[in-house]
């Protein structure tokens, strides 16, 4: 029904016409009564006259919402190869720093302690495979390496003393909670300790595939990552005993701390005894960023 | 962009350089639809075709002398026509309040003539032009802009200075009303 009505109104376009006799003469008055202001020579629109259309037509267009769809499109198909390409990067990479931008918004918005834990652990554990990769490096000079390699490690340093900040203000809660809440909190500690620990010997294995010389240069800042590293154990053991004063000795953790701060004092270590008492799922396999 | 566009905009650049065969090319391609625009509006074919040829004129007064940017001649000419009927209805009404007794006479004069002449015209109607005829102004315009002139709906929100959306609600309404009149009628 409506596309007859339509076709209907479209047929009375055939229909009305003005007469013709009418048309021409109109057309004839009209040229005379301009021609008194009209341009006296033929106009030519010249190269400026074909730009100026050019040009309008080029703003008109800039402004049509298909064009802007495709801006707004474009943009956000940027921005994601930016962050896609910016996951891969590493130190000496000029998308390295935007890396580290968006790990901390991550943690910004990640809620729970346990989870910030896990988090900051995890990005402890991607500096780890970024020095893995960095190692492995044939194509950059000597320099280069060293300078990347010691980036990459100090990063490794601020996630740990990142943990050790995080360690610190659990202990500070852990006199307020219940028992159950902090044998949690005691083992979440335990295990992140372990991890770092962990995490430092496996820096210390790649760093030893470098050259003597190479191994020189960045031994300080290894030697001050291994210290973060025993920092974050001599949190743990200061928080197991606040615990066990507080409110009795944890379950099961006894053993364990005295294993973590044992293997604290020689840093690099291997891996500590508490590694059957539950394990976090922080995906710190350094193999895969 | 559409080639008509595209030669709109070189038109109203030779027009804006005082080309009369530009001029002349406007006419050819609007006067028809221009005709039929106001045709609509007046109900007579004498002031129809007056009201064309004032349109154009004024239309290359405007291009000529204006310093203002002009980005739609289609636009432009149809907001001229629109704009020249209601200056029509007004200097109209004007008219009757001073008009004397003499005017009087000739008006009933005129209007039985315009009254016969309307009374060929309205026969000579198909049914659907005399339902557009019946339609208030706005619902008219834009049923005649969307279907018969075939203007887009950024278009006709440019003629008649409206929005997009109000467009679309003019559009709507005015198409149900013109279907449940035709029904009426065949009824």
């Amino acid at each position: 029904m409506s596309n007859n009505v339509i076709n209907e109104i479209k047929k009375l376009k055939s229909e009305i016409k003005p007469r013709l006799e009418w048309q021409t003469l109109s057309r004839d008055v009209l040229l005379s009564q301009i021609k008194e202001t009209a341009a006296p020579e033929k106009v030519s629109l010249g190269v400026s006259g074909f730009w100026s259309i050019l040009n309008q037509t080029f703003r008109q267009g800039l402004f049509e919402p298909v064009v802007v769809m495709f801006l707004i499109l474009g943009s956000f198909l940027m921005s994601s190869l930016t962050i896609n390409a910016a996951f891969y990067s590493l130190p000496g990479d000029n998308l390295y720093r935007v890396k580290l931008a968006l790990e901390k918004t991550h943690a910004a918005f990640v809620t729970g302690d346990e989870q910030k834990l896990e988090l900051k652990i995890e990005y402890a554990a991607k500096r780890v495979a970024e020095i893995d990769k960095l190692v492995a490096q044939t194509n950059v000079d000597s320099a280069t390496k060293k300078r990347n390699i010691e980036a990459a490690v100090n990063e490794f340093k601020n996630n740990v003393t990142d943990v050790n900040s995080h360690l610190a203000r659990l202990n500070q809660s852990i006199k307020q909670s219940d028992s159950v809440e902090k044998n949690h909190t005691v083992k979440m500690a335990l295990l992140a300790s372990t991890k770092t620990e962990e995490l430092v010997k496996t820096i210390d294995e790649k760093v030893n595939q470098l050259t003597v010389d190479e191994q020189q240069d960045v031994s300080s800042v290894i030697a001050a990552a291994a210290k973060s590293a025993q920092e974050t154990s001599i949190s743990v053991q200061q928080l197991v005993q606040d615990a066990n004063q507080s409110g009795g000795p944890v379950e099961g953790v006894a053993t364990s701390t005295e294993s973590t701060v044992n293997a604290s004092t020689t840093v690099p270590v291997g891996k500590s005894g508490n590694s059957d008492s539950g394990r976090l799922d922080i995906g710190t396999d350094v193999t895969a960023n | 962009m559409k080639a008509s566009k595209l030669q709109d905009k070189l038109l109203l650049l030779r027009l804006k350089r005082k080309d009369p065969d530009a001029f002349a090319k406007v006419y050819d391609t609007y006067s028809t639809p221009i005709y039929r625009f106001i045709y609509f509006k007046v109900s007579n074919q004498q002031d129809a075709e007056d009201l064309t040829s004032e349109v154009f004129l004024k239309i290359w007064q405007y291009v000529t002398e204006t310093e203002e940017e002009v980005d739609n001649l289609r636009a432009l000419i149809y907001r001229s026509a629109r704009n020249l009927v209601i200056d029509f209805y007004r200097r109209r009404a004007a008219k009757s309040l001073t008009s004397d007794i003499d005017d009087m006479e000739n008006i009933v004069d005129a209007r039985q003539q315009s009254l016969l002449v309307g009374i060929d015209t309205t026969l000579a109607m198909t049914n659907v032009e005399k339902v557009l005829r019946q339609l208030k102004d706005e619902y008219r315009e834009v049923i005649i802009l969307k279907y018969l002139e075939e203007m887009s709906i950024g278009e006709i929100a440019n003629v008649l200075g409206k929005t997009k959306g109000s467009v679309r609600v003019l559009l709507h309404r005015a198409l149900k009303l013109v279907k449940e009149l035709l029904n009426q009628n065949v009824e």
